[in-house]
């Protein structure tokens, strides 16, 4: 039965069948033997009519968190919109016709959503039916709430309420009209369970009360109540009504007016219901106003205070008097209605079912108009906000580059050219993962440096005259991607790792070309062979360094493809590597002059600087494998076996594991 | 020193024999590499500038200036380049970035490549949308659309309190913002002119839009009157709303259905489409055209026939 997903039906209101209060229900029972036709008295049985009492109860004082599905803006949020209506969903759909108010019909809530400012009304918490009673100065709870005593038996002077204190100013301002407005303000909305409308829902159908007033200011706070209104009938001086009084033939006054004539006062008195000022005149048969709230007024008599108009001879309030002299008021002075406001703007309190707090954002937040205002502007190099390509109208050469200040390696301050990986127009891509898209300023396979990337641009806007400019956008681009992945810690280990595997293969294979020729179970030969590179010591001693590499030295992989078919196509350089960053290799160009046997040199490090230096006591006379000759091989094994002990052990468990000799 | 303390288990042992023979991309290989998912997943992440500083993005403010949307498409050089210099952190020296290891930097890029993921192969482009929006409306629906083919989006997040990035795979035709779905509400627009006004809606709750494309200002509205309040309060005259809503709607009487009806607000799309098609045949283009200005629709339509 109940509405699709995402969509709903309103209704103007749901009216209860019972209205809370107590019923007598009562049963009598006839006998028939036919349906329809009268018993004879033979046939009729008497039976005893059954009666009992029912109580339909309903919230009068406070709403439960059970009854309040939903209220907006969302308690406590910080960025209310200002162009949003507070609204409050209540589970029960008859809940806000639950009750009637004095004098109206059925589809007229007792309730509404007011929203204060926070300046405008006090909230005044924990307490109890009894102290609201004696603030609106009545008999008992049943003289402000109809039938409560029958509804709360026991104690019900002590049942907890809240309520807020408003002025009546304000309240007449914000109150809903009670005889035309209320009964716009509430309705009732069939939703599907499973939206988000109807969370905490169990048949489908809330209740909505809307607030008739915006949050209009910025950067406020407020306070929603959502107020029972059956304290206060029609002529209740708090509900909205005309507020201009007439005061003389072809003159009026307002409320809002901060100075008022005189014998404005006592109409508005009359016209506002002020029961509290009434009372006031009763007890003392006069008001006495205090001088500073007097006026001479302007347009009748000259300046300065108090001055009693000669134009306006005897004419007299008849009723309000100056502080401490028994002299009338002129009719025609202005009193300072604002000052005298606590006894001409009373306030009233207005029991609270359920209130909550929210303040409204700084600007503007509203989607609609945020997204309008860019989207119904070109950004041009004039006007920037709107719609527009990224770096279309700022840029300092055509092609969107920007010229900023650059400092070189070198330490040479001057301007280069920048841009940024977001352009104005489509580039061209490049047609597969490790091609160099078109326009990459060199190969990526010997790119080693950021500075290969930067390129020389012809001079323009923002660069000195005369002047070469650099372009380092795809530099900066360059040292950014490194910057971050060093940044990351479990990226830079698998890109180590992965390097390192990657030599380590390499280095296998080299060795297995170089070295295929020995029988490498009987590694004698090969460890010989490796003699020179001590590095492999720090590799094999210390495992803390390579605690977690698979095969650090690359050995296991040598001796698992000794007997291997050697591949085609290896580099004729020897490979070999240590822990850490750094790499230590031999290459022909370091290590190896053709014609003859030489050191095998170890360097650290950048090669471009040269042959290392070979290490003492252990150089290997070596000769260039290209030229075919045969590695000459010194015979002491065992002072080999005693300085690399562990190296040894794993050579050995290898072979053992294998079934080697 | 025992073996154990050496390698990790002896499963890895065993497994020390199978190392391929080659590295991808080298003459002669037969063993594809696999690239370990965190390394692909980071470059992924590059691949759509995620880490990359905003200063690097936008050099300049004032190209992104408050209250500002931008188009762009992504550079694949930059990107290339950015790749390159996450892929030589490992580096240290001269000697590791040697032409040699070139075979694992191609497996990787190339697998990378494969995973159409956005890379410097494809053409990538997007958006930079800096407004109160992002701030209000974080969870903002944006949908590019190239013809009917709605794009995949590669990355759409917030980079700073008011500056959202969303990159696209391809190129589109046509861009739609939407506001995020989120609870009812009922709200007044254009209030800041001392005046508001509400969407008029059918009996059907769908908001009585002129096909596109109608400007913004032709909507029929029904107005909505304040109060006369000195202290500037902003409060519904809802007796005249009522009698407003009657004179828009036509219907014989107005309650309190009625005026939830008009008065509740439905999520906003706008949206952007190339409108000028420069001599060229084929679908015009948002990007190509740097025309984008003249927002075509303004359809309320996420609330469409739900009543």
């Amino acid at each position: 039965m109940s509405v699709n997903a995402g969509k709903f039906k309103l209704y103007p209101r749901a009216t209860p069948t019972l209205r809370p209060g107590r019923y007598g229900v009562s049963a009598d029972q006839v006998v028939a033997q036919k349906p329809g036709v009268a018993p004879t008295d033979n046939e009729r049985l008497t039976a005893k009519t059954e009666r009992w009492d029912l109580q339909v109860v309903a919230p009068r004082l406070t709403l439960g968190p059970e009854e309040i599905l939903g209220s907006f803006p969302a308690p406590g949020t910080q960025e209310g919109n200002v162009q949003q209506l507070p609204h409050v969903t209540i589970r029960t759909r008859v809940m806000p016709w639950a009750r009637a108010l004095s004098g109206l019909g059925p589809d007229t809530p007792w309730m509404a959503l007011l929203l204060f400012r926070k300046s405008e009304a006090t909230l005044v918490t924990t307490k109890t039916l009894g102290d609201y009673v004696k603030r609106l100065n009545k008999s008992g709870p049943d003289a402000v709430f109809p039938g409560i005593s029958q509804e709360i038996k026991n104690n019900v002077a002590a049942e907890p309420m809240a309520w807020v204190e408003a002025p009546q100013s304000v309240l007449r301002a914000i109150l809903p009209k009670r005889d035309t407005e209320l009964k716009l303000l509430a309705h009732v909305r069939e939703v599907n369970l499973s939206d988000s409308e109807a969370k905490g829902d169990d048949d489908g159908f809330v209740a909505t009360v809307l607030c008739n007033r915006l949050p209009n200011l910025p950067n406020e706070e407020w306070l929603a109540c959502l107020v029972n209104l059956e304290p206060f009938p029609a002529e209740h001086p708090m509900w909205p009504r005309p507020v201009s009084v007439a005061v003389a033939p072809g003159t009026t006054a307002t409320i809002a007016a901060p100075m008022v004539r005189a014998d404005a006062v006592l109409p508005m008195l009359a016209a506002a219901g002020d029961t509290d000022a009434a009372k006031a005149i009763e007890f003392a048969g006069a008001l006495d106003i205090p001088a500073e709230l007097v006026r001479s007024n302007p347009t009748v008599g000259r300046g300065g205070p108090v001055v009693r108009n000669p134009a306006a001879t005897a004419a007299t309030t008849g009723i309000l008097r100056r502080v401490g002299s028994a002299e009338l008021l002129p009719a025609d002075v202005l009193i300072d209605l604002q000052r005298f406001r606590p006894i001409f703007d009373p306030r009233y309190a207005l029991p609270v079912l359920h209130q909550w707090t929210f303040k409204t954002a700084e600007g503007v937040t509203d989607f609609e108009s945020l997204i309008q205002a860019i989207g119904a502007r070109k950004a041009s190099a004039k006007t920037r906000v709107g719609v527009g390509m990224l770096g279309e109208d700022v840029k300092d050469l055509p092609g969107a580059q920007l010229a900023v200040s650059h400092r070189t390696r070198g330490g040479v301050d001057g301007r280069s050219y920048y841009r940024g990986p977001l352009v104005p127009f489509a580039m061209a891509v490049a047609k597969d993962g490790h091609t160099a898209p078109p326009g990459f300023p060199c190969d990526p396979a010997v790119l080693i440096a950021a500075e290969q990337l930067v390129t020389v641009m012809a001079g323009g806007t923002g660069i000195a005259p005369g002047d070469v400019p650099e372009n380092v956008s795809l530099a900066v681009a360059y040292e950014t991607g490194r910057l971050i992945a060093l940044s990351r810690k479990d990226v830079l280990q698998v890109l180590v790792d992965w390097q390192r595997l990657a030599r380590q293969v390499r280095m296998t294979n080299s060795l297995r070309k170089h070295f295929g020729r020995f029988d490498l179970y009987d590694s004698r030969g090969l460890l010989q062979a490796l003699k020179g590179f001590t590095r492999v010591r720090d590799q094999v001693v210390n495992p803390s360094l390579d605690r977690l590499r698979i095969d650090p030295t690359g050995l296991r992989a040598l001796v698992d493809i000794a007997n291997n078919p050697r591949p085609a196509g290896m580099p004729t350089d020897v490979w070999i590597f240590e822990s850490g960053l750094a790499t230590a290799q031999i290459t022909s160009r370091t290590a190896l002059r053709a014609g003859g046997a030489v050191m095998a040199g170890i360097t650290r490090g950048d090669i471009g600087q040269g042959p290392g230096v070979g290490l003492p006591g252990v150089a290997v006379g070596v000769t260039p494998i290209d030229r075919g000759a045969v590695l000459e091989l010194p015979a002491d094994l065992q002072a080999f076996d005693q300085r690399f002990p562990e190296l040894m052990a794993v050579l050995r468990a290898d072979i053992t594991n294998r079934g080697g000799r | 020193m025992p073996i154990k303390t050496l390698y990790p288990s002896e499963a890895a042992l065993t497994n020390l024999g199978k190392l391929p023979d080659t590295l991808a991309g080298e003459a002669g290989a037969t063993t594809k590499w696999e690239i370990p998912g965190p390394l692909q997943d980071f470059l992924k992440g590059l691949q759509r500038l995620e880490d990359v500083p905003f200063a690097n993005l936008v050099a300049d403010p004032e190209q992104l200036p408050p209250e500002s949307l931008r188009f762009f498409y992504l550079d694949p050089n930059w990107q290339r380049a950015l790749l390159e210099g996450a892929l030589s952190a490992a580096s240290s020296g001269t000697a590791d970035d040697d032409d040699r290891l070139d075979g694992f930097r191609k497996a990787v890029l190339d697998d990378l490549a494969a995973t159409r993921s956005g890379g410097p192969t494809e053409t990538v482009t997007g958006m930079l949308l800096r407004s109160a929006i992002v701030r209000y409306h974080p969870k903002l629906i944006v949908r590019a659309k190239d013809g009917a083919t709605r794009l995949t989006t590669l990355r759409q997040e917030r980079l700073s309190q008011s500056i959202l990035i969303v990159l696209w795979k391809g190129r589109p035709t046509r861009v739609e913002l939407e506001e995020p779905r989120t609870s009812t509400w009922f709200g007044i627009d254009g209030v800041s002119s001392g005046k508001g006004y509400v969407e008029r809606k059918d009996d059907n709750g769908v908001g009585v839009v002129k096909p596109p494309p109608a400007p913004a200002p032709q909507r029929p509205n029904i107005d909505v009157v304040f109060r006369a309040d000195a202290a500037g309060r902003q409060v519904i005259d809802v007796a005249r709303l009522a009698d407003a809503v009657k004179t828009g709607t036509g219907w014989a009487a107005v309650d309190s259905a009625g005026i939830a009806l008009q008065m509740q607000q439905q999520p906003y799309c706008q949206v952007f489409e190339g409108t000028s098609d420069k001599g060229t045949s084929g679908p015009r283009n948002v990007l190509a055209d740097f025309d984008l200005v003249d927002f075509v629709t303004i359809a309320r339509n996420a609330l469409q026939n739900n009543r």
